[in-house]
């Protein structure tokens, strides 16, 4: 704990991230004997506020948890939840878990392409979505599932989909 | 006493008990008891007695991994308790009910574990996704730290003990012991080489033990009511209670506690309804999608470690995928073998590159544009990414499955492979050869 | 000195190495790629498997890495077993 705040003193030399970021990253390393451990807490962190992880933040990051960058963006690309790439204002995230297949996920990624104009891994062109595949969401008994910027929309169809479509919630 | 020691005080209607329901409701009760009138010792030789096996999927008996853990004065420090909440298997929704229905449960439980252990400090480890569960898991955690439940000399002893929740952000091998304690000191998630074992050498090199949020869940009740109880709460030698779940072309998805030992036919039948309307019950995995199938013809068999274990499958987490008579059976095989692919941390060549080749034999066969050659590799696979052959359970894992369905199942696989038609320079004894095999 | 057995032939070695190194340094042919003596063993790539038995009755044998096993006195394994080849 005593070597985490030693390190955490260095934010002095931080110069882009918010004194908020900052509070909060130092709140989660303060949970571990080092700093490291908060590595992912911290990147989800800058994503919460900025949507993503860019590479200037990710250098950030890495100096105020005394890892280098190469370390940081090692463990970044690792997590599937980590992005390193802008995405829209909304992020739908369709489960394609055994029970969501079987019982039709493929329809309505079939229905979001065809509504927004965008598979997985795209972005609309008005930046208001981006598709991405999750695994089994533990929701199986409510299949088919989708998050919608991380919340849970359950027993969907193409049709009662559609509401989901149409921007923010 | 109690028959539901996990579910009893959940109520999907309401909100989950705040600490003050809780505490009414008999909550923090071994909390207490533990602290005020059991040594460690004692308390775990009542878990050894209580059979209980860990709930999240290999079913290794708890009071003797945990009895690995250095006690006494000279034990390094500190010690570490981390409840695996990274529920990732496909088809597996139990620790979420767990987490969201009764949240002070899972915390009482890893307080309770940690005071057998002697530990320092615990942590709660949790998938990214699970943003409801972390959050009530947070706030009971708050409540317990305002009440003195934890934090420096609980409940007045000499003890003192410390709970965090770490969210993490996806990928199913987080859910692997070792990689998920690599997870936790923030580095990418490949596992580690046993032994030395975590109990021993876990966390940051100190001692750490890891369950599953059912399991710990368990301990509670188990400190109230004692070990004889627990035993009596099952219909076979496997102690407890199980969370069972039916997901998949069922009236009625769930889960549910129950008995241990239930068999599947009345899980399927009375509890999730039966098959939907106009489909019929081919085959399905007993625990999740590493999971060996099992036929029509295994529907009595107890779901236990030792009656599924024997059937050549493994009870796995004990939500049950149930896979229909008119789905593309491929096809399911194929979105299987893409989730274990795709997770695949990397580390170790077989797994890194064996399973998207698998998914690539599998893709083709679901378009009616396999080889021979394809089912081929698949049974090559089967062995070459089993146990032993790979540094973790991962690939033996993404096998269990395929193994049984080119098992049960070779016709479905048969029937996807076109015979290529003969070229010119292709000759006759080259493509004798190839399907003698 | 440690007395390591491969495939049923006894061979003298240097205590606490690994198996890998062991058997390269009687000049025995067993693949590898992410082993190297300065940097250690980590397990990954799978191509030094060996099988190693319990005893000299043990006819079946499980498959493990020469670069993760030590070559402690006795070990019994074959690098020419069709499963471990």
């Amino acid at each position: 704990m005593v070597e985490a705040a030693a390190n955490l003193s260095s934010q002095h030399l931080i110069s882009n991230l918010s004194d908020q970021e900052i509070a909060e990253i130092r709140a989660e390393a303060a949970h571990y004997e080092y700093p490291q451990a908060a590595s992912i807490e911290a990147l989800k962190i800058v994503q919460k506020h900025r949507g993503w992880v860019s590479d200037e933040s990710l250098r950030e990051v890495a100096r105020l948890l005394d890892m280098s960058a190469e370390q940081l963006d090692g463990v970044a690309t690792f997590y599937s939840l980590i992005f390193r790439r802008p995405v829209g204002k909304n992020t739908l995230m369709l489960c394609d878990g055994i029970t969501c297949w079987m019982l039709g996920c493929e329809k309505l990624r079939e229905t979001i392409q065809h509504r927004l104009g965008i598979d997985y891994g795209q972005t609309t062109a008005d930046n208001e979505f981006t598709l991405i595949p999750v695994t089994c969401q533990g929701a199986c008994d409510r299949a088919p599932v989708m998050l919608k910027n991380m919340r849970l929309h359950s027993h969907l169809t193409p049709e009662n989909i559609e509401p989901l479509l149409k921007g923010s919630e | 006493m109690t028959e539901k020691p996990l579910t009893r005080h959940i109520d999907p209607s309401r909100p989950p008990f705040d600490l003050a329901q809780y505490e009414k409701a008999g909550g923090y009760s071994a909390l207490g008891k533990v602290i005020r009138d059991m040594t460690p010792a004692a308390c775990l030789q009542v878990l050894k007695d209580s059979g209980l096996r860990g709930r999240g999927g290999a079913g290794f008996p708890t009071g003797m991994k945990w009895s690995f853990v250095p006690m006494g004065a000279d034990a390094p420090r500190p010690k570490y308790i981390v409840a695996n909440a990274d529920e990732m298997e496909p088809g597996t929704f139990k620790d979420r009910l767990l987490m969201e229905g009764c949240p002070h449960l899972l915390v009482e439980g890893m307080i309770v574990g940690g005071y057998i252990l002697q530990a320092d400090v615990g942590y709660i480890f949790i998938r990214g996704e699970y943003v409801e569960a972390a959050r009530l898991l947070n706030r009971a955690i708050a409540e317990c730290r305002e009440k003195g439940f934890l934090g420096n000399n609980i409940l007045g002893g000499d003890w003192s003990f410390e709970l965090h929740v770490h969210t993490s952000a996806g990928r199913y091998i987080c859910g692997e012991e070792t990689a998920l304690l690599n997870s936790l000191e923030g580095k990418r998630a490949t596992p580690r080489a046993k032994p030395p074992f975590p109990q021993v050498s876990g966390l940051w090199g100190k001692p750490t033990i890891v369950n599953n949020v059912e399991t710990l869940c368990n301990l509670p009740a188990l400190i109230d009511y004692g070990a004889e109880w627990f035993k009596q709460l099952s219909l076979t030698e496997d102690a407890g209670t199980k969370l069972y779940g039916v997901s998949g072309r069922v009236k009625n998805p769930g889960c549910w506690e129950l008995p241990m030992g239930t068999p599947m036919r009345e899980l399927l039948q009375e509890y999730a309804g039966g098959m939907c309307d106009g489909y019929g019950l081919k085959t399905f995995l007993p625990g999740g999608a590493s999971t060996p199938l099992l036929l029509p013809e295994h529907l009595d068999t107890p779901m236990d470690y030792t009656h599924i274990g024997k059937l050549g499958s493994r009870l796995g987490t004990g939500t049950a995928i149930v896979i229909d008579d008119q789905v593309d059976f491929i096809g399911a095989m194929k979105n299987l073998e893409h989730f274990f692919a795709q997770e695949s941390c990397g580390f170790c060549t077989p797994c890194r590159d064996g399973l998207p080749w698998v998914e690539k034999a599998l893709g083709r066969l679901q378009q009616r544009r396999g080889q021979r050659t394809d089912l081929e590799w698949l049974q090559r696979a089967t062995w070459m990414l089993n146990m032993g052959n790979t540094f973790c359970a991962h690939a033996p894992g993404a096998m269990g499955p395929l193994e049984s369905a080119l098992k049960y199942f070779p016709e479905e696989f048969a029937s996807r492979v076109v015979e290529p038609k003969p070229q010119p320079g292709n000759s006759q004894g080259k493509a004798a050869a190839s399907t003698s095999t | 000195m440690a007395k390591i057995i491969v495939d049923g032939k006894e061979y003298q070695v240097a205590d606490g190495n690994n198996l890998l190194h062991a058997c390269l340094s009687q000049g025995l042919n067993l693949p590898y790629f992410c082993w190297h003596p300065a940097m250690g063993s980590v397990g990954a790539c799978r191509q030094c498997a060996v099988k190693r038995f319990k005893d000299e009755k043990d006819g079946r044998g499980e498959i493990v890495m020469a670069c993760m096993t030590p070559a402690d006195e006795g070990v019994r394994i074959s690098i020419d077993d069709p499963e471990a080849r």
